[in-house]
Parts: C-alpha cells; sequence; structure tokens
C-alpha cells in the first residue's frame, strides 16, 4: 500500500488536454461573469455612435476570448497534485493559491469520467467525494488514462501497480447488465416531452416572440377554426413524440453498454457512448436503497434504482449520479439489492398500512396546495370558478384514496422500509445501522386524530429520509422503539461505513 | 452486539431554563422591529406611488406588532414544550406547540457538539448546545437555554460516550 502511494508523494500536473476541455468550462464561466457588467456598457453607450457599439462588441470578444484561453493556461500551471501523510492534497490558484487537502479516509467515492474531449485526447478526469459539500470536493479536470485509473485505485485503497491502461480484452461476467433493447426502453418510458413543452411556453413569454412566431400566426389565421384545431392537436402529439424520441436518444448515449460487475471495493457501474462512466459504488457505505416507479415505468412493470452513499448528491454531477439501474423489472429488485445490501428484503415483505385516517388529511393536504393555484382562475372566471371547486374535491379524495392504498411501512431485523407515493410511487429502504437520527412529529390536525408522522434519517447527503405519515399514535411508540432497539443491536455490526 | 458500557445520563427528562423565554421574546422583538422598518418602507412608498388607498404607513407597523402580541402569548407554551433528555443509548429532544416533535439521536451518531451563545442569551447568563451527525447540512438538534454549566456537562457527557467507543 505505501508502494502505491509513493506513486504520487511527488507533486503532478494535469495532463495538457486540461487547457482545452477547460478552454471551454472557462469561456461559459466568463460570460457568466462579465454579463451584468457588459450589459451594463451596452446601454450606457447605446445613444452613441454605431462605432461606440461595435467597438464594445469586440472588446467584449476579446476579453471573453483572452480570459477563456489564458485561464486554462495558468490553471494547467498552478494545479498540481499528490498524495502525503495518508491525505490527497490539490494545488490550485495562480494569483490566490488554494490548498485543499482530502485525508484518504475520508474519501466516499472516486469517479473516473471521459467525456468526448477526453477520449479523443487521451485522457480521463478525476472526482474525489466526501461526506461533506454539496458537489466533488476534489475534481482533477484531465489526467492521462493511466494515472487516472491508478490514482483511482491508490485513493480507494487498493494496489495500482497492476492498473493498465488497456481494456481487457474479455471482460469478466457482469453481475447484471442491460440489453439495447432495454436502454432504449428506459428512454421511452422517460418522456421528456415535458421539458420540450415547458421550452415552446418559454419562449412564447419572450417579449417580441410573437414577431417570430408571426409566420406561423398568419398561417394559423388563414385556417378555419375546425382546422387551426386540428394543427394544433397535431402540433401538441408532434412535439410530444419530439420529446419521447430525445428521451430514447439520450438514454441510449448515456446508458448505452450498462453493466454492474464485482469490484474490490464493491461494485463498479461502466456505460456511457460519448461520456463514458465507471463509476465505483462503495457497497459498504450505502446508506440507503429507493426503488422508484414513475407512472410509465409502472405501466410497463419496470422500476428505477438508486443508492445514496454519504458523499453523493442527486445535483453533485453527472458521474456521481446515484441511479444504479436505469430499468429493471419490477420482481427484479431483489438481485441488484441484494449486491447493495447483503440483507436486502423487498417481495417478501409484509407491508403495514397507516391509519385510514390518512385519506383526509392527504385530500386535504392536496386540497390547499391545489387552491392556491387556483386564485388565478377565480381571478379571471369570478364566481363561475366555484364549479371547479366539486370536481376538485372529488380527485383529491380520490389521490388520499390511492395514497392510503399504496402508503406503507415495514421492517426486518436490519431494514426499515417505506412506501410513498401516488403518481411517482417510491419504496425507500434504510438499513437500521444507517438511521442517524428519527423524530415523531405530530401536526394539531394529526394530533386531534391521534396520528403521528415517523422520519428516520440515515447518513446520505442527499437528503432522502424515511416519512412515514398518518401512522396512529399507538404504533408509532412501539415502531420507535422498534427503531431504537434495532438501531443499538447493530451498533458497529457493518465495516468502511460512517 | 449489545453495548455493555453504562454511561452517565440526565436521570429522566430535563426542562430548559424559564430565562429562555426572555431571550425570545427579545430576539423575536428585534426581529418583528426590522420586520415592521422594511414593510412600513414598504408601504410608505406604495402610498408615495398612490397604489394603496389609505394615507399613512401604519398598517404593516400594526401587522407585525399583532403578529409579536400573539407570539409573545405562546412563548410560555414553548417553553414548556421544551425538554431533553439524555438516556444511556439517545439523546431525545421534544419540543412545539402547534407541531410537536420528539427527536431520537443515537448517542454512538453524534459526530461533534457546539456550543453557541449569542449577545442576548450571553444577557441572560444561556447557552445553546448543538448536536452534529454524519451526513447532514447542519445541527440535527439544539438544545437552547442552559446555563453555561449545564451545556458543557451536557457535552462532557456526549463526548465522554464517543471517547469510549473509539
Amino acid at each position: 500500500m505505501s508502494d502505491d502511494l509513493n506513486l504520487f508523494d511527488k507533486p503532478h500536473r494535469l495532463h495538457p488536454a486540461s487547457i482545452v476541455i477547460n478552454c471551454g468550462v472557462y469561456f461559459i464561466a466568463t460570460i457568466k461573469n462579465l454579463a451584468f457588467p457588459l450589459v451594463g456598457i451596452f446601454f450606457a453607450g447605446k445613444k452613441d455612435k454605431e462605432q461606440f457599439l461595435t467597438l464594445m462588441i469586440a472588446g467584449a470578444a476579446a476579453l471573453i476570448g483572452g480570459i477563456s484561453l489564458i485561464g486554462p493556461i495558468l490553471n494547467y500551471f498552478s494545479t498540481t497534485f499528490y498524495i502525503e501523510n495518508e491525505s490527497l492534497v490539490i494545488s490550485t490558484g495562480f494569483v490566490w493559491r488554494k490548498r485543499r487537502t482530502i485525508p484518504l479516509a475520508r474519501i466516499q467515492n472516486v469517479n473516473v469520467e471521459r467525456t468526448l474531449w477526453h477520449r479523443i485526447l487521451g485522457a480521463a478526469a478525476v472526482k474525489v467525494e466526501t461526506a461533506a459539500g454539496s458537489k466533488a470536493e476534489g475534481e482533477l479536470t484531465a489526467l492521462s488514462l493511466e494515472n487516472a485509473n491508478k490514482l483511482q485505485a491508490v485513493l480507494l485503497g487498493h494496489g495500482a501497480r497492476h492498473v493498465t491502461v488497456e481494456e481487457p480484452t474479455e471482460k469478466p461476467q457482469p453481475l447484471y447488465e442491460l440489453s439495447p433493447r432495454q436502454v432504449i426502453l428506459a428512454g421511452a418510458l422517460g418522456n421528456r416531452a415535458v421539458y420540450i413543452i415547458g421550452s415552446v411556453i418559454a419562449v412564447v413569454q419572450f417579449e417580441g416572440s410573437r414577431q417570430f412566431f408571426r409566420p406561423v400566426l398568419n398561417y394559423f389565421e388563414r385556417m378555419g377554426p375546425v382546422m387551426a384545431a386540428t394543427v394544433g392537436a397535431l402540433s401538441f402529439v408532434g412535439l410530444i413524440f419530439v420529446g419521447w424520441l430525445l428521451s430514447i436518444v439520450i438514454s441510449a448515449t448515456r446508458y448505452y453498454g450498462f453493466r454492474i460487475e464485482k469490484h474490490d471495493r464493491g461494485l463498479l457501474l461502466s456505460h456511457g457512448l460519448i461520456t463514458q462512466f465507471k463509476t465505483i459504488i462503495p457497497v459498504g457505505r450505502i446508506q440507503d436503497v429507493r426503488i422508484v416507479e414513475p407512472i410509465l415505468f409502472r405501466l410497463f412493470g419496470y422500476c428505477e434504482m438508486y443508492a445514496d452513499t454519504a458523499g453523493s448528491f442527486d445535483t453533485k454531477d453527472a458521474a456521481a449520479a446515484n441511479k444504479i439501474c436505469p430499468i429493471l423489472p419490477e420482481g427484479g429488485a431483489s438481485q441488484i439489492g441484494k449486491l447493495l445490501l447483503p440483507e436486502f428484503e423487498f417481495e417478501t415483505l409484509e407491508w403495514r398500512r397507516v391509519s385510514p385516517k390518512t385519506i383526509g388529511l392527504h385530500a386535504r393536504r392536496i386540497f390547499i396546495a391545489y387552491m392556491i393555484l387556483f386564485i388565478p382562475l377565480a381571478v379571471w372566471l369570478h364566481w363561475w370558478s366555484m364549479l371547479f371547486i366539486p370536481p376538485l374535491i372529488a380527485y383529491c379524495w380520490i389521490m388520499g384514496i390511492i395514497s392510503y392504498r399504496y402508503v406503507g411501512y415495514s421492517f426486518t431485523h436490519d431494514l426499515l422500509v417505506a412506501r410513498t407515493g401516488v403518481f411517482r410511487k417510491q419504496a425507500m429502504i434504510i438499513p437500521f445501522d444507517r438511521i442517524q437520527h428519527y423524530t415523531i412529529n405530530a401536526s394539531y390536525f394529526q394530533r386531534r386524530l391521534g396520528l403521528t408522522t415517523i422520519v428516520a434519517v440515515s447518513g446520505s447527503s442527499g437528503g432522502h429520509p424515511i416519512v412515514i405519515a398518518d401512522v396512529p399514535r399507538g404504533d408509532a411508540d412501539t415502531l420507535s422503539q422498534t427503531i431504537g432497539t434495532a438501531i443499538q443491536k447493530h451498533l458497529g455490526s457493518r465495516r468502511g461505513g460512517l | 452486539m449489545e453495548p455493555t458500557t453504562t454511561h452517565r445520563t440526565t436521570n429522566g427528562p430535563q426542562p430548559i431554563h424559564a430565562a429562555i423565554q426572555k431571550v425570545w421574546l427579545f430576539s423575536n422583538v428585534i426581529s418583528f422591529l426590522i420586520l415592521a422598518a422594511i414593510t412600513s418602507a414598504a408601504e410608505f412608498a406604495f402610498i408615495k406611488s398612490e397604489m394603496v388607498p389609505w394615507p399613512f404607513p401604519f398598517v404593516m407597523p400594526l401587522f407585525w406588532i399583532g403578529i409579536g402580541f400573539l407570539n409573545a402569548r405562546f412563548l410560555k407554551r414553548q417553553w414548556k414544550s421544551w425538554q431533553y433528555e439524555v438516556t444511556d443509548h439517545e439523546v431525545i429532544l421534544s419540543w412545539g406547540v402547534w407541531n410537536q416533535t420528539k427527536r431520537f439521536v443515537p448517542r454512538d451518531r453524534v459526530q461533534h457538539v457546539d456550543i453557541t451563545s449569542g449577545p442576548i442569551a450571553r444577557k441572560f447568563g444561556l447557552a445553546h448546545v448543538h448536536l452534529y451527525v454524519a451526513g447532514a447540512q447542519g445541527a440535527v438538534g439544539g438544545i437552547p437555554g442552559l446555563t453555561p454549566e449545564e451545556a458543557d456537562d451536557l457535552r462532557t457527557m456526549l463526548v465522554e460516550s464517543q471517547a469510549e467507543h473509539v
């Protein structure tokens, strides 16, 4: 091990590819930073001659271009990394020097990421996560592929001497892999039409968009009402279709060649057509597992699976995304689950329901939320808007019933499990030895009905607690005692955790 | 594996110091005064631009004074609802008038303990103990209204149990 650490005991520079890769990053950052001052300058000089405007545009372009090029070069010459006293040290900054020290023992995960640029230039990015912060705490934009793999191996605590750059000619037997058909299905079921429709609406909101859409509006005005409605409906269907195709393309490029393999330190997830991801999931540090069933997935009998470690955040970055499997047959959750948590159980669990009084409480919660959205409608339609209230009440009540029929909780000797949701259903699994704290909470309305909510929080920084709402008081007390006893029983039972 | 060590405990649920009501009152008065000043200035601007029909900027100050009085009426109930207990295995915190909360933090999960004391709390000789666990973005529990000696004792109690597990 000490030999491995010696590989990086001297300061190492980034790969020269980092200059090219960082150019794009600096370009966007420069535009963001200079946006306000430049807008100010343009407005200040708008009354002057056209020459002034031309000069300003040329000056801004030169400034942005200059900073975009100088920044990456300075970054390349000023960034070094090395391992010292069992810590990774990353030194950056040309004017303001910064030295970040990350103890190896605190590292939760190390991801090697290769975008298209990395692959063309023979490099790879290394992202180091600890349990703190909301993004990767150590990021090395580009290392040679060999160094990236060796550094990942060293940081994750196993030998690096044997790490080779070449991909093995024969890949080891995967524990799980997705066929191209499944990858396409994952995209087809996760339709992104909503984003496209949202984008179109956002464009329409812009000042001057009428001018932009004038030819389209003229075309519609020349049609009869029936024809206009038909073309409008067809356009809407077309947008959904485009969104659907886009979703398939994104899924196919991102999850192409998805496979899970056994790794010395847990599981190795590899996938990606353009940007290749190789993520090691440190199994000993998994805090919770989530099985998510969006409505379309459920209709076709599939689900998604997520696992949160103490260092993973949903928004951290693409490589650290905690989605373990983008598509999984409903009955196959245990196959992957047991790889993540040896004590995993799901299909065989006996579910306990919460109180039936949850129907009214749930209906009231969503009714209040809808009433806030209802205000603009009331301003527009005045008293006629009251006609919408009876169907809205019926809808909220039905949602309450659907929620009651699904929501529930269960526990085994080792796990606490809860499921929630109406359209997007989710089951959350936390091993007792990962629970950091738990809470019994009762609002005024819940107390009147003798109900409480139980919240159990694991050490995952992503913040995915188990929330069991509207449990009868007696059951909640029993459950809290069970959790307390189980936590004590499991203290120190798992290695490699927090 | 059942832990065999026994730790120091608080011997049952403990109330917090009654002087915390004064700290809360002072803090609320300052907060409401700031809010009243900001909203009154906004109200005054609206009156100047004739966007509101009434002539004097009194509505917002009266509104915040009303809220302040209502809040002051609940301070005693808020104080009574606060309790903390350190058992052999857990730190149990309970608080809340409308939303009643009881939080259980296993002693072995406590990563570190902070003691803070703001200017108002210091004036009344009180300190605030914050508990931190792994993976959380901030303190998962805070016990207000302890004397500095009580806060120090509580901190030592919790840190001792950590040391025993090293």
